[in-house]
């Protein structure tokens, strides 16, 4: 076995190696008075790195974070908050129109309620358009779909070996490309 | 009780608005994640903000937290990115999966061990200690941060991983590349 690397070392110092792996190591280590000078050295800084001494925490620091904990809020019912909100921000801007107008209440519900009436069956009224015009279309590019298939059909069946191997060339060439980009797309995202 | 249960049930409680329960998760996680922070932002009061800062994020988005998972990976990985933003607003260098980190003259990569004189044995177990946590700071932050959660932390290599959304060999590596820049900076001290 030839000298340790650095990550063997210090795998064998966290005691992470397999009994075959950590035995022919310590075969290494009893031939090689450079690595055992070598795992001595870095078995000193791995004790001491291990017992570093704790940070001296504030009496208080629990109290002040839980002071910064808006009283009696609890996180599950964030969202429902949120639908609250907007349905009071909602009241109150009905409300205070009602009272700048001066207009009757009950009108201005009605009206309210008309004019999502209205745009509600304008919206239908257009839905129906755009399925009318989908049952036209649909069967125009059905009849197009099949015909280009036809053709296509046709063509290969015409078409000599050369063509065929132009094509799987070109097609290899594309997914090496697509490799290569997506290799380093991913190799980004990685990033630290 | 086990822990993980226990501390399942006290954030289905915080959840309820029991903040006692939130209280309890704070005090069990207060001195890890101090720890972590003190030595990954080197700073104590920013450690103490950073730390305000992510309880309160935690407690926000509780409800996203996924019993499946242990409670501390969750809360560091919440730490973490604090730190990452943190490091970003600052400009401070990450360093990227590919990059070879530069030592000096030399880069550093695990290569074969170096056997030349012991730094290490000149000095007694608790002064060793006293020198690595001042050489620590001069690790670069990225790398620093795996070594912190490794050695002061005690997270497994697995469990890092997971907070980091890293490879499991990649964090080994570079802990291990934190150890060798810690130690090759403690010689250059002597």
């Amino acid at each position: 076995m030839s000298c340790l690397r650095l990550d063997l070392l210090y795998e064998y110092l966290e005691g992470t190696l397999d009994a075959t792996r950590r035995a022919e190591v310590e075969a290494h280590l009893a031939a090689c008075p450079g690595c055992r000078a070598a795992v001595e050295e870095r078995r000193v800084i791995h004790l001491a790195s291990f017992g570093l001494p704790d940070f001296d925490v504030p009496a208080d620091f629990a109290r002040r974070v839980m002071a910064r904990i808006t009283a009696g809020r609890s996180p599950a019912l964030s969202w429902l908050g949120a639908i609250v909100g907007s349905l009071a921000a909602l009241f109150l801007t009905f409300l205070t129109y009602v009272l700048i107008t001066g207009q009757n209440l009950i009108s201005v519900l009605t009206s309210v309620f008309g004019t999502l009436g209205q745009g509600t069956q304008v919206a239908l009224v257009w839905l129906g358009k755009v399925a009318k015009l989908g049952a036209i279309i649909l069967p125009v590019l059905r009849d197009l779909g099949g015909n280009l298939v036809k053709a296509a059909g046709q063509f290969t069946a015409s078409a000599g070996p050369g063509f065929f191997v132009a094509i799987a060339v070109a097609l290899l060439l594309l997914m090496v490309l697509a490799a290569i980009g997506l290799g380093r797309r991913l190799f980004a995202g990685e990033r630290s | 009780m086990s822990s993980q249960s226990d501390e399942i049930d006290l954030v289905k409680r915080a959840l309820r608005g029991d903040k006692e329960a939130f209280e309890a998760i704070v005090m069990r996680y207060q001195q890890p994640l101090l720890n972590y922070l003190s030595r990954t932002t080197g700073e104590r009061e920013l450690a103490l903000d950073f730390a305000q800062e992510v309880f309160l994020k935690a407690y926000a988005s509780l409800a996203s937290y996924r019993p499946r998972y242990k409670f501390s990976t969750w809360l560091f990985t919440i730490a973490s990115n604090h730190l990452i933003d943190h490091w970003r607003r600052k400009k401070l260098p990450t360093v990227s999966l590919d990059q070879t980190v530069d030592f000096g003259d030399s880069p550093l990569t695990l290569q074969v061990a170096d056997p030349r004189a012991g730094v290490a044995r000149q000095y007694e177990l608790r002064d060793l200690r006293s020198r690595v946590e001042a050489t620590l700071r001069k690790v670069p932050p990225a790398l620093r941060e795996l070594f912190v959660l490794r050695h002061v932390n005690e997270f497994s290599y697995e469990e890092i991983a997971a907070i980091k959304r890293l490879p499991v060999g990649t964090v080994k590596n570079r802990v291990f590349q934190a150890k060798e820049m810690l130690r090759a900076l403690l010689e250059e001290a002597i």
